[in-house]
């Protein structure tokens, strides 16, 4: 870790030394010989495509991309995928520890892709190794966890450590230079209000997974409350954020939600959620994972003089995209340029509060929508006093669990139920 | 009926006959003695509270207008004759008045009363008002006044009878009867005072209502007696209580909405075949946008109201602005003595009095018709997982005729009849389908919108 860690700090000295260097890697930055130390925790699908994007993205932008270790709940996938990037297997890390050899390894970006409820404590390690990171959304599944994400975001900051998270949209162009016109330049006036979607079929697990060993959880995460945070969390993210991103951090939710039709896990496969933000502006929130029903994903803002889904309105007075990033085309890619180019330039890019907030912002719409109550920012990620139960409220099995092996098995289809009988 | 049917052209005869008698009855009335006979289908608590709250509107009006009124309850019925001879004995209607069983409304409607007042289970309203439009009786009725679109198209096509032969139609949609409510509902639908409309909220969720054990209903007359709780009764609650709220939507928005999308579910229900939430997104056209929700279950945040944002401020529906021609009639009292407004629930009848006697029109069949019909929109959406247009369920017969025909049964004539299947306690629709791969994205989903997110 001593070796060769990309600091900021590091990074300034040699573009100082190097004089122009900034300039010269903007205009002409290929087969400048770059190369970066990439590692993957999490070798699953999404993990693997994003390492995929990372070296896509170093493409781009000219420099060499070195995957030269990889971790996974199951050692055998980790070597699977290694053994495709030629990492040396003893560079394959497995098991619920399985982030620690990555943090000790001579990685300089950490890719994650592992399960929500891992990531809080993967980040802080590695952030406290220095490694600059990608992490996907949601950060966490609980307010601690979230909390922890902030808190490894301010860390992360004071070491010029670079995080990026998987909240793909804010990379996306035609996203950020929406946003600019209407955010940061008030084009179309003041927001008003705001809906918000992922509404699509059915996802994952069609029969009981009836799961006996912590094992079995992981395997089937996106099945489980307390790995995934439910698809509110886990998916809809997405969407939560980009009104995050529009209205600030929402001041209470109210949800409705249950679970219509899935026959594994313990997740409801519906929600609809009223977010309140401040100066009294609404966002509702919906999203469904259930086949046969009416779909929509997306946003939709409405201002004071037009309505915009974010996207169709790329036409700020000023771009906030420098004028050397390369266009990624796809907003997968785009995340891993945006991180490869903040790290070469040494430029210090922190999304870790963002994604906590909008994780944090999901969970929020979940507690409400679980318990039928009004659920308030304050009382869930600022006040630990106001309500205890709601700011320490922690998904079990956590993270800690699996790793000391305690893990208690979730009863299959024990779902919440809002209200009191 | 063919005595003193008080029509309005009847009224209108005999005032030309007494030349001035408008006026007089206005200004002085005392001893003018307008003597008018009201009967009641439906005596359950709400029935006999529109009644009193009737007769006291009467009182109020002779009070402040001395306008004569003589105010005579001529008639009852209920599903179950008891309780019709039960709220017929304290005005001492004769028992061969007070009429049960499931002919009991029509019979009302038939008899001589010149006002009917209509509180029964929604699903008998559309016969029920039937029966009283073709008799030429002015009509109160509670809200929703259907369950399914058949039923709102039928009482939609009599409320244009009705308005031909004048007659006055009320109904329970209380707030709309309610002065803050229809000052500020002009200032800022009519007048546009704070601007256009650019979204909304509507409320209405508050704590568990009716039946907590299972009903086991065996006969009809079980499922009358728990009517609140079966869709094919009640129209589920969406429909039957947070029409109120449909019903507010539509009058400031000042249309009904394009279509709906909708969830909901049932969470702790044990009775009947309802749901206990509902979380519509009613999309009004233009960009307007009308998040309503409504719940029914203990131990939940709860919340009714309406919020309304517009360009220039926003509005809760009754806090203001004033408008600038109030469509407030002077005359007419709003306040008790103690200057504390009366309330829809009193107001409703005041203004149904009021314009009888004064031969003004006043009919609100399509109000309440498009308020039901906007909150079937919304249940049918819960339960489908489908987005429903109004087009489809309303107006066009070809498009959706599955939702176009929708017929909730047992229907009214089923237990007219005597043919009523007992619907299953404790099976509730729900949405979407088990089988089959992600459906097609459908048309109007806005472009340029990621397909799928990355899991």
């Amino acid at each position: 870790m001593a070796q060769s860690v990309v600091s900021r700090r590091d990074l300034m000295k040699g573009a100082l030394a190097a004089g122009a260097a900034f300039t010269i890697l903007g205009r002409s930055a290929k087969g400048q010989g770059k190369s970066f130390k990439v590692g993957l925790i999490g070798c699953g699908g999404r993990g693997r495509g994003a390492l995929a994007d990372n070296f896509e993205a170093a493409k781009i932008l000219g420099f060499e991309a070195k995957c030269v270790a990889v971790a996974d709940y199951f050692k055998d996938r980790a070597e699977q995928t290694g053994k495709r990037y030629g990492v040396a297997p003893e560079r394959c890390f497995g098991g619920p520890k399985c982030y620690q050899g990555m943090m000790e390894s001579d990685v300089e970006i950490v890719l994650m892709g592992q399960a929500p409820l891992f990531r809080p404590v993967h980040l802080e390690a590695a952030v406290k190794a220095g490694k600059h990171c990608f992490v996907e959304k949601p950060v966490a599944v609980d307010p601690p966890g979230c909390r922890r994400v902030i808190a490894a975001g301010e860390e992360a900051k004071k070491k010029g450590v670079i995080i990026v998270s998987g909240t793909e949209r804010r990379h996306e162009w035609n996203y950020r230079l929406t946003h600019q016109a209407l955010v940061v330049e008030k084009q179309l006036g003041r927001l008003v209000a705001g809906r918000c979607a992922f509404c699509i079929g059915h996802m994952f697990h069609r029969k009981p997974i009836e799961p006996k060993t912590g094992d079995d959880l992981v395997r089937s995460w996106q099945n489980w409350i307390a790995l995934s945070g439910d698809h509110l969390v886990e998916q809809h993210v997405h969407d939560i954020d980009i009104a995050n991103w529009y209205c600030g951090v929402p001041v209470s939710a109210a949800g409705f939600g249950g679970r219509a039709r899935r026959a594994a896990g313990d997740m409801f496969d519906f929600f609809s959620v009223d977010f309140a933000y401040p100066d009294g502006v609404h966002v509702h929130s919906m999203c469904r994972q259930v086949n046969g029903c009416w779909n929509w994903v997306g946003n939709e803002f409405y201002f004071e003089k037009g309505k915009s889904n974010a996207t169709d309105f790329p036409k700020p007075e000023q771009s906030p995209i420098p004028a050397d990033l390369p266009n990624a085309k796809g907003s997968s890619r785009q995340e891993q340029t945006d991180l490869l180019y903040a790290v070469n330039k040494g430029q210090p890019l922190d999304e870790a509060r963002a994604v906590a907030e909008s994780s944090a912002a999901a969970v929020l719409g979940r507690i409400a929508t679980y318990t039928g109550k009004l659920t308030r920012w304050n009382e869930m990620m600022v006040d630990p006093k106001k309500n205890p139960e709601v700011y320490n409220l922690t998904l079990k099995p956590t993270a800690e669990d699996f790793e000391t092996g305690n893990v208690e098995i979730p009863k299959e289809g024990d779902v919440p139920i809002p209200g009191v009988a | 009926m063919s005595q003193r049917p008080l029509s309005r052209r009847h009224f209108m005869k005999s005032a030309i006959a007494a030349g001035t008698a408008f006026t007089i009855v206005g200004s002085t009335a005392r001893g003018q003695g307008k003597a008018l006979k009201v009967g009641l289908i439906g005596c359950g608590g709400r029935g006999r509270g529109a009644l009193a709250q009737h007769l006291e509107a009467a009182r109020i009006l002779n009070g402040k207008l001395n306008l004569g009124l003589e105010m005579k309850v001529a008639g009852t019925a209920d599903w179950f004759k008891e309780r019709a001879l039960a709220a017929g004995k304290p005005y001492g209607v004769p028992e061969d008045r007070c009429f049960g069983g499931p002919g009991a409304g029509k019979k009302l409607a038939d008899s001589d009363v010149d006002i009917v007042l209509m509180a029964e289970a929604p699903a008998f309203r559309p016969p029920h008002f039937e029966a009283a439009v073709k008799a030429g009786k002015h009509v109160f009725f509670e809200k929703p006044i259907a369950v399914d679109p058949p039923g709102v198209r039928k009482v939609l096509a009599l409320g244009e009878e009705a308005a031909k032969k004048n007659l006055v139609i009320v109904a329970g949609t209380n707030s709309r009867h309610v002065k803050a409510m229809i000052e500020t509902q002009a200032a800022v639908t009519q007048e546009k005072a704070l601007g256009e409309l650019l979204v909304g909220r509507i409320g209405g969720c508050i704590n568990h209502m009716f039946a907590r054990k299972p009903i086991e209903p065996k006969t009809a007359d079980d499922l009358v007696r728990t009517w609140q709780d079966w869709i094919e009764l009640s129209g589920d609650f969406i429909v039957e209580q947070h029409i109120h709220m449909t019903d507010l939507a539509n009058w400031f928005v000042g249309r009904v909405p394009v279509s709906a999308y909708a969830f909901g579910g049932r969470a702790r229900r044990k009775a009947g075949n309802q749901y206990n939430f509902f979380s519509v997104d009613f999309d009004y056209g233009s960009g307007v946008h009308i998040h309503s929700m409504s719940r029914q279950m203990d131990g939940c945040w709860n919340w009714g109201g309406i919020d309304l944002v517009y360009e220039k401020g926003q509005t809760k529906g009754s806090d203001g602005p004033k408008p600038q021609q109030s469509p407030i009639v002077p005359e007419v009292p709003y306040e008790g003595p103690d200057g504390k407004p009366f309330g829809g629930h009193q107001q409703e009848h005041i203004h149904l009095l009021y314009n009888l006697v004064k031969g003004k029109p006043l009919n609100q069949t399509r109000d309440v018709c498009l308020g039901t019909a906007a909150a079937i929109m919304g249940r049918v959406s819960a339960y489908t997982g489908q987005r429903v247009e109004w087009k489809e369920m309303m107006e066009d017969p070809k498009r959706n005729p599955e939702l176009y025909n929708l017929t909730l049964r047992p229907t009214a004539e089923d237990f007219e009849k005597g043919t009523v299947e007992i619907p299953k306690e404790n099976v509730v629709a729900i949405p979407g389908t088990d089988s089959g791969s992600r459906p097609r994205a459908p048309k109007g989903q806005p472009k340029g919108q990621p397909k799928k997110g990355k899991a």
